[in-house]
């Protein structure tokens, strides 16, 4: 009888302990999936704040009277920035004078943003005042 | 002398067995349960944080969502000073449908000297439209950076210079500018 409660003890035990280990090895290799998640996350946000941070430094100064220029230009000028590693960066002209910044990373996902030149006074009736600008806008345009 | 030591042998054995007897199995049971336990509430934090990275991610792409409306909304550099007879105007950037709710503004400054030019600034509130994935949309203000030259015939019409985020305002009616 005092066999028989051991046994029953010993196999209760062995069972819980098992399983509590598998849930444990389970819940922590998903905090570290998670962290490693949240860290491509982080990346991706700085490198489209980047983006619009570029165009934030560039405001005020038109590179060309024409929107759809200026967003032709923007785009060559967005792509040629710095990347962090892991990152993959696309930046197109659209229709309606718009620069699309699509920045994804692998099995993270993607993040998108629309920006105009004409939002930062990039383009516009006044004449285009920096002569190297205009020159880079006719290289890009080539 | 014996009926003494036989009683207390008797004694002794009628107390002995009961405390091994029943020992084992509420204790291994009640360690299993702590192990269980502990085990269970690591599992249940792990997936909470994983639903709370997902939150924030829906909540980043509506913000990217907010500002690529923004952008869309003011393309076109002439349509500044018709903004305020845009509010209430629906528009669509890519996946990304909008209304735009209200406008304050624009507000001047006073400038230091003469023929310098004039800075201003606009609010600008604009919302999402409600789709399948987000039933109640989120709204978000845009503050307009906006420059105006002084000519010798009075002021130039104002020229947009920078677009900035204020933040997200929340799913309600329309709030005001700060």
């Amino acid at each position: 009888m005092n066999l028989v409660e051991t046994l029953v003890a010993s196999v209760i035990l062995v069972i819980s302990s098992s399983c509590s280990l598998q849930l444990w090895a389970s819940s922590s290799s998903s905090a570290a999936v998670a962290e490693q998640r949240q860290h491509l996350l982080g990346q991706l946000e700085i490198a489209l704040l980047g983006s619009q941070a570029r165009l934030t430094a560039l405001a005020a100064e038109p590179v060309a009277t024409d929107c759809a220029d200026a967003a032709r230009w923007l785009a060559v000028h967005l792509q040629s920035q710095p990347l962090a590693a892991g990152l993959s960066r696309v930046v197109s002209a659209e229709p309606g004078a718009l620069v699309r910044v699509q920045v994804s990373a692998a099995e993270v996902g993607q993040r998108q943003r629309w920006l105009s030149p004409a939002a930062y006074g990039l383009c516009g009736p006044k004449q285009p005042t920096t002569a190297p600008i205009t020159e880079e806008q006719t290289d890009a345009t080539l | 002398m014996a009926i003494v030591s036989r009683t207390a042998r008797l004694h002794r054995g009628r107390c002995r067995p009961p405390a091994p007897d029943g020992f084992l199995l509420p204790l291994s049971t009640a360690a299993s349960l702590l192990l269980m336990l502990s085990s269970l509430s690591l599992q249940a934090a792990a997936l909470q944080s994983r639903s709370q990275v997902s939150a924030g991610q829906r909540l980043r792409q509506a913000e990217d969502g907010l500002m690529s409306a923004a952008q869309h909304l003011l393309a076109d550099p002439l349509s500044v000073d018709q903004l305020a007879a845009r509010v209430g105007e629906t528009g669509q950037v890519g996946p990304v449908a909008y209304r735009l709710v209200s406008l304050t503004g624009p507000s001047w400054q006073d400038t230091a000297e003469a023929g310098a030019p004039q800075r201003g600034r606009a609010v600008a509130t604009l919302e999402l439209l409600a789709s399948a994935e987000q039933p109640r949309p989120l709204q978000a203000a845009f503050a307009l950076e906006l420059l105006r030259q002084a000519i010798p015939e009075g002021l130039a019409p104002p020229q947009l210079v920078a677009l900035r985020e204020l933040g997200l305002r929340g799913r309600s009616a329309a709030v005001g500018a700060p």
